[in-house]
């Protein structure tokens, strides 16, 4: 048996259905208020921490199960199919963690890692900047090196999720002006209540707060923070992106199916031609077809999840993950918006059950899917490069 | 729970792509498309591999091996009744008894060619004019039916009949007395259909399926419909990789059109399409193999998206070919006609669609799974 759940797997999926059924804080009890909001879903993590529920995979001696990651998979599809609030330390858990695990010093795994795990570190990942997004190796954020070997960075991060709550940032700068662009750079992890730190959170197109821009104005920074080598922080960079593309898609997809379901509750809600939107052939038929994307989301995630166990590291594949993540994403935001029809694009008086604002928030955030962790057409690019074998041109 | 095949399988699916590639190439989907097809010895040799039963059994392989080959059948064009005789076989099972041709049928033995297409009904099973009598101790079948593949070189034919307003069905061996092929001309040469005329032919109550084995049908038909998925990512991959080879050897501008970003994206989009479409085939596949309880979902799912993927696929491939691919004598288009054909077989996208959202729309949220 391979797609039916293991008994390990369902082991698992009994025990965080158990204790999330008891769990679950009513959606009505996460404050407004954002600081409040961070300290919630900080207590929230807490909790899911002491149950053992996150960090799954990560080995027992640094506070996981050393589970296999398709158990995490399925918790984290438990979490979603539960309401279950978001993690707010993912950044952490799933691309800073692993790193930390592979790369780290028995210091700074023992310094880090529980507190990843527990809420009480969050985590941000500082790469890209103004001038350096998709073309990330022509960062210019500096970070000088002192005569004890620590650092003193300079620089402009943007695009920073959490970093407006975060207690930590991994930071990659500019240590070799002289070599080559990708060999010159490190990978430096950067107390964010450190002199010099400034940050200017961005409102995004949801009108949340979630990214920001962060300022290093002469930041000092100890020897023991660099993370690999001097002048190594390409590599763990690219092993992070990858490794959060390789079986992030899976996770999303938990999220984006329960949104969905819901989606199909409103169409039944919503009269259209003065009956059930959902009785509209070509409302279902528009369903239908997200509903097959969000399938083939996880056939393609389950598959390179596979493929990933067996090789021991994700591989170029995941790239095509990503790309099918942001296509299958976007198109599903506008089939729930083109089934809402008249009320798609309002707020205020919708039908009872309907919640145009919430779809509203799907649709834009969905755009975002193209574009963080390396946009589509810098997929596209490795896939007919690195896979298809197609000559390197002019871009 | 992880979507993996197991060694055995790789090994079946290196085995038939050397065996495929071997038996038939290209030229012989070409010869079908200029009327001199002969497919004798690939027939022959499908069926000595034992090609037509895999997955029938407990053999390791299940339906994903099936949909191996079909791919493979796909990649090459290839004229064989694989698919048909994979789902024959487990209609014949469903028939049972001790009748000789339901037997061999049942186990791969006998080549067979599915006949379900009339001028007014479709994959749906819906509309069949065909008619199966009762007469006597037997059954006396009537209709015509279009589109079948590799007619005139099978065993036997599996026919839906309308019977005491049931679907019904009936194994007719290709000899039998009252069975006329017809031209059958068809957008896929390699296909070999043909027209089949059935008038007055007698069928022993023996080799019929008559009452309530719908779940049998249902099944069977899952298996051909992905595996004919499978065939169309098969055909449209392999037009696909022979875009690739010529983008990187054909130059405009100075360059090989492959370096040009346009064009990379467009093979980029392309192998994304074709590896989600074999990841659902997959997927489906497996949890035919396990018995899962959304088998017919996941199915749907394949056919569907596998469908519309495949021939974005074979779309993008034939652009990189500029003008070449529109020339009769360039191979490109004899996979484009086995991805169209393969696209409807077994219900289309819009089929499998509707299907879906009726599901959608009949499930509740929050039932566990
Ligand atoms: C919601 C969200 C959260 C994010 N969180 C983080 C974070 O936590 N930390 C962090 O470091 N970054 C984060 N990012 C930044 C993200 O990684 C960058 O936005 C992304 O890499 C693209 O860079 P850019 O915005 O500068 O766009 P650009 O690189 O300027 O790209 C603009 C357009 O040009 C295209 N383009 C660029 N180069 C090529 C090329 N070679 N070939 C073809 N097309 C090309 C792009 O695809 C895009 O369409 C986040 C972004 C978003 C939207």
């Amino acid at each position: 048996m391979k797609l039916a759940l293991d008994d390990g797997e369902l082991a698992l999926r009994e025990e965080a259905r158990a204790f999330l059924a008891a769990n679950v804080p009513d959606p009505a009890q996460i404050p407004h208020d954002f600081d409040a909001k961070v300290e919630f879903l900080r207590a929230w993590q807490a909790r899911l921490h002491g149950a053992g529920l996150v960090g799954l995979s990560w080995p027992e001696a640094y506070g996981g199960r050393g589970a296999s990651l398709t158990e995490q998979i399925v918790v984290n599809a438990e979490m979603a199919r539960a309401g279950a609030p978001i993690v707010i330390g993912n950044v952490g858990l799933d691309v800073v963690g692993p790193s930390l695990v592979e790369q780290g010093t028995d210091a700074q795994k023992a310094r880090f890692l529980d507190r990843i795990l527990s809420g009480a570190d969050i985590w941000c990942q500082g790469f890209s900047e103004v001038g350096a997004g998709s073309d990330l190796a022509a960062l210019r954020t500096k970070a000088r090196i002192t005569d004890d070997g620590g650092f003193v960075i300079d620089g402009h991060k943007i695009w920073t999720s959490y970093a407006q709550h975060a207690q930590w940032c991994a930071v990659l700068a500019r240590t070799d002006a002289n070599a080559p662009a990708h060999r010159g750079i490190s990978y430096i992890l950067v107390d964010m209540s450190s002199a010099g730190i400034e940050i200017r959170p961005l409102v995004q197109v949801t009108g949340d707060a979630e990214f920001s821009e962060v300022y290093f104005d002469a930041v000092e920074v100890p020897a023991e923070n660099l993370l690999g080598e001097l002048n190594g922080g390409w590599a763990i960079a690219m092993h992070t992106l990858s490794h959060e593309r390789g079986w992030y898609g899976v996770g999303r997809q938990a999220v984006l199916r329960v949104l969905l379901d819901g989606m199909v509750e409103e169409a039944r809600a919503l009269r259209r031609g003065g009956r059930p939107a959902l009785e509209d052939e070509d409302v279902r038929a528009t369903l239908a077809r997200a509903h097959i994307g969000l399938e083939v989301l996880k056939h393609q995630g389950l598959r390179s999840v596979g493929q990933m166990i067996a090789d021991g590291h994700p591989g170029l594949e995941s790239s095509v993950d990503k790309v099918v993540l942001g296509r299958v994403e976007q198109e599903m935001a506008a089939a729930g918006l083109d089934a809402l029809g008249a009320h798609a694009a309002l707020g205020a008086g919708a039908p009872a059950g309907v919640d145009p604002e919430a779809w509203q928030h799907v649709y834009l955030y969905a755009r975002a899917g193209s574009v963080y962790g390396g946009s589509a057409q810098i997929q596209k690019n490795i896939i007919a490069e690195r896979i298809l074998g197609l000559p390197r041109g002019a871009r | 729970m992880k979507l993996t095949i197991s060694e055995d399988q790789r090994e079946l699916q290196s085995v038939a792509r050397e065996m495929l590639a071997d038996l038939a190439p290209l030229s012989l989907a070409r010869a079908f498309l200029e009327g001199k097809g002969d497919a004798t010895t690939l027939d022959q040799q499908l069926g000595y591999l034992g090609w037509y039963a895999v997955g029938l059994e407990d053999d390791g392989f299940g339906v994903q091996g099936l949909c191996m080959l079909a791919e493979r059948c796909g990649a090459q064009a290839a004229p064989t009744a694989l698919v048909d005789t994979a789902v024959a076989a487990r209609i014949a099972a469903a028939i049972g008894g001790d009748d000789e041709l339901t037997a061999r049928v049942a186990v791969g033995e006998a080549a067979t060619a599915l006949a379900v297409v009339e001028a007014g009904a479709d994959w749906t099973l819906a509309g069949v004019e065909a008619t199966l009598r009762a007469a006597g101790d037997d059954l006396v079948l009537d209709g015509v039916k279009v589109g079948v593949q590799a007619a005139p070189r099978v065993d036997a034919l599996l026919v839906l009949a309308e019977h005491a307003g049931e679907p019904a069905w009936a194994l007719v061996p290709a000899e039998a007395a009252g069975v006329t092929l017809l031209d059958g001309h068809a957008l896929d040469p390699a296909a070999d259909c043909r027209v089949v005329e059935l008038s007055g032919v007698t069928v022993p109550a023996a080799r019929a399926l008559v009452g309530d084995d719908a779940g049998a049908v249902e099944r069977a038909l899952r298996v051909g419909a992905v595996a004919t998925a499978a065939e169309g990512v098969g055909a449209a991959s392999a037009a696909l990789d022979l875009a690739i080879e010529y983008a990187r050897e054909r130059e405009q501008f100075g360059a090989p059109i492959g370096s040009f970003q346009a064009l990379k994206h467009l093979m980029a989009d392309a192998h994304v399409d074709r590896e989600s479409a074999w990841s659902s085939v997959l997927y489906a596949a497996a949890a035919l193999d396990e018995g899962d309880a959304e088998a017919a979902e996941a199915v749907a799912v394949a056919k569907a998206w596998s469908a519309r993927a495949s021939r974005a696929v074979v779309e993008a491939a034939l652009q990189v070919f500029g003008g070449i691919a529109f020339t009769w004598e360039h191979d490109a288009h004899l996979l484009q006609r086995r991805v169209l054909a393969a696209e409807r077989r077994f219900g289309d996208a819009i089929q499998h669609e509707r299907a879906l959202g009726a599901r959608l729309a009949a499930r509740r949220v929050g039932a566990p799974t």
